[in-house]
């Protein structure tokens, strides 16, 4: 039956799929909905919900009014996922990440596909562009490589960085990226990198890096300073100085997302103990910790997009010390998939 | 036109290629790694895969490449579930692929990454040099058709686009036989043609998979021990990684004898916690061979064979807490940058 429904799914997907694993068990291990923490279920009414071909018939609305979910939001995990420090939901179904140098698919019922071969032997983020091809921060390298969805190719499309970190995607393919080591807050296209636009240089221990929904406010993790600090798109072109939006000292900041309505949602780390959700809502008030996570190490979380049973309400936490992905009921949707219509 | 001649026109037509660098015709030239595998020098345009012969357990592996010198790699590599064939061969190195040693003892060393800086930045198809000034980006070469033989399927590659990639995803798993001699070859690319080898390897598991790392003790180790005679050459690598998130992170590096037991030195233990400890602290060893060649324009390129797996890795006497909270033992305090007491 499993083999079916993975079957099904691969039926349903964009053509020219990455290519599979011919022979061999297809689980990664783990089964779906390992241990549940509370209810799965969503506050609010969506406007539209996408299908599970990924084709939108009509746009999808949400109600921002709609109040958020009371503080601890319900999670589940599923484990069998890996280590990764970050990864990405696919329109072919899969959550696409860096394991064992290769970017590998893994689908929600334990399945795996090779997309690429020896990306980097230390992969940072990994993002989806709007045509479905893939950007990895390609630490080992110093550089930003973009993968081939369909043919696996990989090339570099900017070399000479430090140590390049988050990766958030904006409209038209524009990156906007962090690098950890030279604190630099920098954009371009992917498709046409140059010129390189810096915004900001001496950040320190730049990582997570996500873009308010209307593109207009740039937020940035600090790690060890534990701050999230934002920059707002200036009307002649350009970008404002940093201002600190949170401060938490002592604290461990990580990867950063944001949701269709504009909430942040910080991820830290504790080695050896639990990690946190912390949630900024839109205003850019602090929501505080929103969940609890039995994981000393958190990098990222994105939203799904509801395909391939990724479901656009829940955001996906990595946990990189068991390798489980953590399911989180935010209540919200997350903001439109770079590569959904 | 008698029909041989015509057959060796076409061949010497098809196998010269013209020096990049000088624009003149060289000829077609051989550049093999070892030596005693017995292979007989073969047509630089090949359309199938050359005959393997030779002895695996005597083949000569002539080790990976120096790292100032690394223009590219292939390598076979058994995973858990799936295999692949992959590698690609540029015409430089990044310089920041070029690791500083820092530490050694035995078959260990410690390697560090340091991070060159270019300001302004570098554009779009350069890369930055330890000196600051920014470089051409080293660019992935075509080397022609691609063979490998001696695997349960041979491959035939030809370089994918954009970016002269080589690789196979669609292997059977296990792609290889542990014991069987393995051959690539390059074809009629920028660089003269290329034979190297290497030997399948039994696939690696961990007998003792968490490894505690202890500040003045040494790290032992213990893996599946082979259950076939071996090349010589063959040999278990370990990379080990505390420092994730350092500016200058150091790893280290160890090369033991594939017996399924090994042991990382104290000494260099200490000095890579002196380095720092700080993000996911993460590890690999690999079972495998590696052979080794110049290339006609005067970088390495090598060729491993390999079966990597990875440890769970924990950091012992660094101790998590909560800044502002007493979570830390008598006698320390809570730094609140790195959340560890000290």
């Amino acid at each position: 039956m499993r083999v079916a429904v993975l079957l099904l799914l691969t039926a349903g997907c964009a053509p020219e799929a990455p290519q599979t694993i011919p022979t061999g068990p297809q689980t990664g291990g783990g089964t779906p909905g390992g241990t549940p923490g509370g209810s799965a279920t969503g506050s609010g009414t969506p406007g539209a919900t996408t299908t599970g071909s990924g084709t939108t018939s009509v746009p999808f609305t949400w109600d921002c009014t709609t109040p958020l979910p009371a503080a601890p939001v319900p999670f589940t995990n599923q484990t069998g996922y890996s280590e990764a420090e970050d990864f990405d939901f696919h329109p072919d179904g899969w959550a696409g990440l860096v394991y064992q140098t290769n970017l590998v698919g893994k689908d929600r019922y334990g399945g795996t596909t090779v997309i690429s071969p020896d990306v980097s032997s230390n992969a940072a983020s990994t993002r989806v562009l709007s045509t479905g091809d893939w950007v990895i921060s390609d630490v080992s390298g110093g550089r930003v490589i973009r993968v081939d969805h369909v043919t696996g190719a990989k090339e570099t499309l900017l070399g000479g960085l430090s140590w390049p970190n988050g990766i958030e995607v904006g409209s038209n393919d524009d990156l906007y990226m962090t690098d950890f080591s030279t604190g630099r807050v920098f954009t371009f296209n992917a498709w046409n990198p140059d010129p390189v636009t810096q915004i900001d240089i001496g950040q320190p221990q730049a990582n997570g890096i996500a873009l308010s929904p209307d593109e207009q406010t740039l937020y940035v993790v600090l790690s060890w300073t534990a701050a999230v600090i934002a920059y707002d798109r200036q009307p002649g072109g350009g970008w404002s100085a940093a201002r600190v939006v949170l401060l938490i000292p002592g604290a461990d900041f990580q990867g950063l997302v944001s949701d269709y309505c504009g909430n942040l949602y910080v991820t830290d780390a504790y080695p050896g103990q639990h990690s946190y959700i912390i949630r900024i809502r839109a205003d850019e008030t602090n929501d505080g910790i929103i969940a609890t996570l039995p994981s000393g190490y958190v990098p990222n979380a994105h939203f799904g997009h509801d395909i391939g049973g990724w479901n656009r309400f829940m955001l996906y936490a990595s946990d990189r010390e068991q390798g489980r992905l953590f399911e989180l009921d935010v209540g919200v949707p997350g903001k439109q998939h770079p590569a959904l219509p | 036109m008698p029909r041989i001649a015509l057959i060796l026109a076409v061949f010497l037509a098809s196998c010269g290629k013209d020096d990049p660098a000088t624009g003149d015709s060289t000829p077609t030239g051989l550049t093999t790694g070892s030596t005693s595998g017995g292979t007989t020098p073969t047509p630089c345009n090949i359309t199938e895969v050359p005959p393997v012969v030779g002895d695996p357990l005597t083949v000569d592996l002539a080790g990976e490449c120096p790292l100032s010198n690394r223009w590219g790699d292939f390598a076979v590599s058994v995973y858990d579930i799936y295999s692949i064939v992959a590698g690609d061969v540029a015409n430089g190195v990044v310089p920041i692929t070029v690791l500083e040693e820092v530490g050694r003892d035995g078959t260990c060393v410690l390697l560090r990454r340091n991070n060159p800086f270019c300001d302004p930045p570098c554009a779009s198809d350069q890369t930055c040099d330890f000196d600051g000034t920014c470089v051409p980006y080293p660019e992935n070469q075509d080397l022609g058709t691609v063979t490998i033989g001696g695997l349960e399927a041979d491959v035939i590659m030809q370089p994918i686009q954009p970016g002269n990639n080589y690789f196979n995803t669609q292997m059977p798993h296990p792609a290889f036989t542990p014991g069987s001699l393995i051959e690539l070859t390059t074809g009629c690319g920028v660089y003269d043609q290329v034979v190297l080898h290497g030997v399948g390897v039994e696939p690696v598991t961990l007998t003792s998979p968490d490894w505690v790392v202890r500040d003045g003790e040494d790290l032992p180790i213990s893996w599946n021990a082979p259950t076939v005679p071996i090349n010589p050459g063959q040999h278990v690598q370990v990379r080990l990684n505390i420092d994730q998130h350092g500016n200058t992170p150091v790893q280290m590096f160890c090369s033991f004898p594939d017996t399924g037991t090994a042991s990382l030195p104290a000494s260099l233990v200490d000095q890579l916690m002196a380095f720092g400890v700080t993000g996911f602290p993460n590890a690999t060893l690999t079972r495998r061979t590696v052979d080794s060649a110049t290339l006609s324009s005067g970088g390495c390129i090598d060729f491993s064979i390999t079966s990597p797996v990875d440890p769970n890795v924990l950091v012992d006497g660094f101790i998590p807490c909560i800044p502002g909270g007493n979570t830390c033992p008598t006698g320390m305090t809570c730094d609140p940058y790195i959340g560890l007491c000290e």
